[in-house]
């Protein structure tokens, strides 16, 4: 009997498996009370295994209409064009990104801890982000006490140069994690009360998280090796090579 | 009569300094005794654990994790594993989640029992310390019985955990969690109701709520400053929603307060911990996963409540199974950030007992 129903749950899993990406997963954990009536001792547990396709699956429910979600229509009633693009990923509805011009995000960041509607008062985190193509961005993780509720913002930025306002008056918790961004990536914040590396040394030269930035240990950019001998064995100061070829 | 003269003084406290709790230096400005103000320096312990994080494979990367908060290895693995299977939608048994939990509470009991030990030798109380290594020590135990390690463990894998917990392993950490709340008696008696303990921290080192919230504050800290959250509680992840535990809240706003904070959470961990092992689920302890692939441009933010406070992974797919961008939002490095504003205007002795009631860990300030 066990076998016949052991059969008949397979067909219906392979199925299944043919019009929906979700099946394997569920006859997993269907399989371990049959298995447990047949009591054979010298076949080995056959582990199922759950592929992770790069494509996200369709999911069962309808895709989250987060262009309809609640901050994001506070945020673009209020600024409009400001915001560039809306993004959430599929998978997770609570991964709602709003993308922000460079020129008003600090302005949308102080309607986003004012606004009793909205009301986050927390930054989570900020952080930068260097693209192979050669542009920036900035993240800002906020969350709201009073909704329990995350939102990402995001400011592309053409390169390290392009102005960005400090959101150090907002939430003064972004005076390290823009020093930190300034320090890995070279994006000077405007309005910022105290702008210098925070992790590396104060005399480093060149941005450690770029991505042109060599992975190798360089001698040059330790202080330690700025001094070298000459001929006469005199210390020569190394500096100024380092000075030309900065990374 | 005239009046003496003063003159501010700028004096160094670290990277070498017992009470820092690793290489963190503080520059000083002090009039007297009184601190005009504090500037903290950091990055001696700088690794580049981010940029490794864009190098290395998502599975190679794990045991970078254990060298962030590297007195509670656990809960940064459950960190950055929960990020990686949220970023490719990986299932996990639920044998495995319990497991998990049951681990991380106990890395977060260990975490707390050295803070405990440390920030009462710091402010002068030597005996708690001997008592909180003594039950360490059987934490650490319980973690190299489980995956060979104590301190850097590297225990769990996408899908799952590494190994099968050991055979009587429940009943052990069962019984461990029974003795420890008796236990638990000996350090409150010495320090709870001891007056130079009251003296030391009661009205130290206040931050209000309203400031707590815009420096970023989380975890017991925050909690000390009056503020509910907890992000297990908040946004459960894992099986935390199958568990019956509370919240420690104080609305002292001082070192007190982050002290009876943190004592309280080892009391609910210990819950936690007893309802995980007494329900643990039959079942495989890992998912077999066939390849870790996150797509190009996914992006995800995943935050736990580690014993610190709000761990934050931001992970952007490659494509590949290397992480665009891979980044840690350290709870110390953000709390570290209102040591200034706790420590001007107090004397340099309260410096210390305020350091210790923030309870950083430098690997994670750093990174």
């Amino acid at each position: 009997m066990s076998d016949e129903i052991k059969n008949k749950d397979g067909e219906k899993a392979e199925e299944t498996a043919k019009t929906d990406g979700t099946a394997p997963v569920e006859e997993k954990n269907a399989e371990p009370e049959v298995k447990k009536d047949e009591a054979v001792a010298e076949k080995p547990p056959v582990k199922k295994e759950v592929s992770v396709s790069a494509e996200p699956t369709e999911p069962e429910e309808p895709p989250y209409d987060f262009e309809n979600d609640r901050v994001v229509l506070a945020v673009r009633k209020k600024f409009g064009d400001e915001v560039v693009e809306v993004t959430c990923n599929p998978i997770l509805p609570d991964n709602i990104t709003l993308e922000i011009k460079a020129g008003s995000i600090h302005q949308v960041c102080l309607f986003m801890r004012d606004d009793k509607e909205l009301s986050y008062t927390l930054l989570s985190d900020q952080s930068g982000n260097h693209f192979e193509e050669g542009h920036f961005e900035v993240l800002y993780h906020l969350y709201s006490f009073d909704h329990n509720h995350r939102i990402r913002l995001r400011v592309k930025l053409e390169d390290e140069k392009q102005s960005i306002n400090s959101v150090v008056d907002v939430w003064p918790t972004a005076n390290w994690f823009e020093r930190e961004i300034y320090d890995m990536y070279g994006i000077e914040f405007n309005n910022h009360p105290d702008m210098r590396r925070i992790l590396m040394p104060e005399y480093w030269k060149g941005h450690p998280q770029r991505k042109d930035y060599p992975l190798q240990y360089v001698p040059e950019r330790f202080r330690e090796n700025w001094w070298k001998e000459d001929e006469q064995g005199k210390p020569v100061l190394t500096y100024e090579f380092l000075e030309d070829n900065r990374g | 009569m005239t009046t003496l003269r003063t003159e501010e003084l700028i004096m160094n406290m670290g990277p070498q300094h017992p009470s820092t709790h690793g290489v963190l230096r503080l520059v000083l400005y002090l009039d007297g005794e009184t601190i005009d103000k504090l500037e903290a320096d950091i990055g001696y312990l700088h690794r580049g654990i981010e940029k490794l994080g864009e190098t290395l494979q998502m599975d190679q990367f794990m045991p970078y994790t254990d060298r962030l908060d590297y007195v509670c290895a656990m809960s940064n693995n459950l960190g950055y594993v929960q990020a990686v299977e949220k970023l490719c939608s990986i299932e996990v048994p639920k044998r495995a989640e319990y497991m998990r939990i049951a681990y991380a509470e106990l890395s977060r009991i260990s975490g707390h029992l050295l803070w405990l030990g440390t920030h009462a030798l710091d402010i002068g109380a030597m005996t708690v310390f001997l008592y909180a290594f003594r039950e360490r020590e059987e934490i650490l135990n319980f973690f190299e019985n489980f995956c060979g390690a104590r301190l850097t463990t590297n225990a769990f894998r996408f899908g799952g955990c590494m190994a099968d917990m050991p055979e009587g392993e429940p009943e052990k950490i069962i019984d461990f969690t029974d003795r420890f709340l008796v236990l638990m008696e000996d350090y409150e008696r010495l320090l709870t109701k001891n007056r130079i303990w009251l003296k030391r921290t009661q009205d130290v080192a206040i931050i209000t709520k309203e400031d707590a919230i815009a420096y970023g504050l989380t975890g017991s800290s925050l909690r000390g400053s009056g503020v509910n959250w907890d992000i297990r509680k908040a946004m459960p992840y894992g099986a935390y929603e199958d568990f019956d535990f509370t919240i420690p809240v104080e609305f002292g706003c001082d070192v007190y307060a982050r002290y009876l904070v943190r004592m309280e959470e080892m009391r609910q961990s210990c819950r936690i911990i007893k309802q995980a092992m007494q329900n643990l689920p039959e079942g495989e302890f890992q998912t077999k996963v066939k390849k870790i692939k996150a797509p190009e441009g996914a992006e995800v933010y995943h935050s736990i409540e580690a014993p610190k406070g709000e761990l934050g992974f931001y992970i952007r797919g490659g494509g590949k199974n290397i992480a665009q961008r891979l980044r840690i939002r350290g709870p110390s490095f953000v709390n570290l950030q209102s040591l200034p504003l706790m420590c001007e205007g107090e004397l340099i002795a309260d410096v210390i007992a305020a350091i210790g009631s923030l309870d950083i860990v430098l690997g994670e300030v750093d990174r």
